[in-house]
């Protein structure tokens, strides 16, 4: 009933190419490239890849690193994607800890387990008792993501036929919606299963960081 | 288990569902009958209200999969009420297993009218992907 294409093995040895590229320079490989050289070929995915960078780094530039990324990663966890959710938050986890020194409030083994048990309310709630008090300008930032998610904000690029709007934040976290929304279908049909856990950033080859960062959230959660 | 599958509201052209219980083999056969007597009756739209569905298990993702091939089989539009992730995300794994065009989880009605209501033949995905590459072009307008 499926429909999946068979990558044929010049898309193969490219792919294998492609991944141990993406280790030696961002640190990972990410399964869901499989899937999208498998739908648009290699010439389709690599346009389509080059854009999805060019548009976490303008997210990026809008918002900055950590907001980007938790952003980017609550996007995808509306989508029930583990592997793009849980990267960008680890990520956004890994930049607050590297200029802070703390702890953010999102654990990223909590979050693993709400989203697979959670309702979007109870999510919602979540997030609000976690941030709430200390990081109020993200926690609006994530609850407004939310509204245009849900349509409870129409925004002309999420509901068909909405009135433009002229908000250039609202923009940022739609752009963060659509570019989701089409990869997201990607990388669900490649999870195999729970990954170890990667920081979707070029944070991930700072193993040092990552190392103080376990040590604290382990340290945390006693 | 009788109740597990609800027809709600009949409006002309439009088959509008909602499941009450886990997705699983039992409630995936009664959701799977109901949408082949739907169709069957000449339903060109498809709302599947899955909202208080709270879980899954593989043979209800087969049975998601089975009833969504016959809605594309039929060349029906679709919109799936979800209201949790790990739903919108087996809908959307669906969606892109069968390549079907013409459906998308949503999180409230209007937005599943919105869509139904939408003239433009693209996948949902690869709308997301034309928006996306639109708002990238007016984020970095913004930033200029």
């Amino acid at each position: 009933m499926s429909v999946r294409p068979a990558l044929g093995l010049g898309q193969r040895l490219a792919l294998r190419g492609l991944h141990a590229a993406s280790r030696l320079l961002a640190g990972y490989a990410a399964p869901l490239v499989d899937e999208v050289v498998r739908r648009h070929g290699l010439r389709g995915a690599t346009a389509r890849l080059r854009q999805l960078q060019a548009i976490v780094d303008a997210i990026e530039a809008r918002i900055g690193e950590r907001d980007a990324h938790l952003v980017i990663g609550w996007a995808s966890l509306w989508n029930g994607c583990r592997f793009c959710a849980l990267g960008h938050v680890h990520a956004a986890n890994l930049a607050h800890f590297r200029d802070t020194g703390e702890l953010f409030p999102l654990d990223e083994d909590d979050l693993a387990r709400r989203l697979h048990t959670d309702s979007d309310a109870q999510l919602l709630a979540h997030l609000r008792a976690a941030l709430g008090e200390r990081h109020p300008a993200t926690l609006a930032r994530l609850e407004r993501l939310y509204q245009l998610k849900a349509g409870h904000v129409p925004h002309p690029a999420l509901v068909p036929d909405a009135p433009p709007t002229h908000d250039r934040d609202d923009d940022v976290l739609a752009l963060a919606i659509t570019t989701y929304d089409w990869l997201n279908p990607y990388s669900l049909a490649a999870d195999e299963g729970p990954p170890e856990l990667i920081a979707l950033s070029p944070l991930q080859r700072d193993r040092d960081l990552r190392r103080r960062h376990a040590a604290a959230r382990a340290a945390a959660r006693v | 288990m009788a109740d597990a599958v609800v027809l709600e509201r009949p409006r002309l052209g439009r088959l509008h569902l909602r499941v009450r219980e886990p997705l699983d083999t039992a409630v995936g056969s009664l959701l799977l009958a109901a949408i082949r007597d739907g169709l069957a009756g000449g339903a060109t739209e498809v709302v599947l209200d899955l909202r208080a569905v709270v879980d899954h298990d593989p043979a209800g993702h087969g049975a998601l999969q089975a009833a969504q091939a016959l809605i594309a089989a039929a060349g029906a539009r679709s919109a799936h009420l979800v209201a949790r992730p790990r739903l919108r995300g087996l809908v959307l794994r669906v969606c892109h297993e069968l390549q079907d065009p013409g459906a998308r989880p949503v999180a409230c009605e209007a937005m599943a009218d919105a869509w139904l209501a939408h003239a433009d033949p693209r996948a949902a995905i690869d709308l997301s992907f034309a928006q996306a590459e639109q708002l990238l072009a007016r984020v970095r307008e913004g930033q200029a």
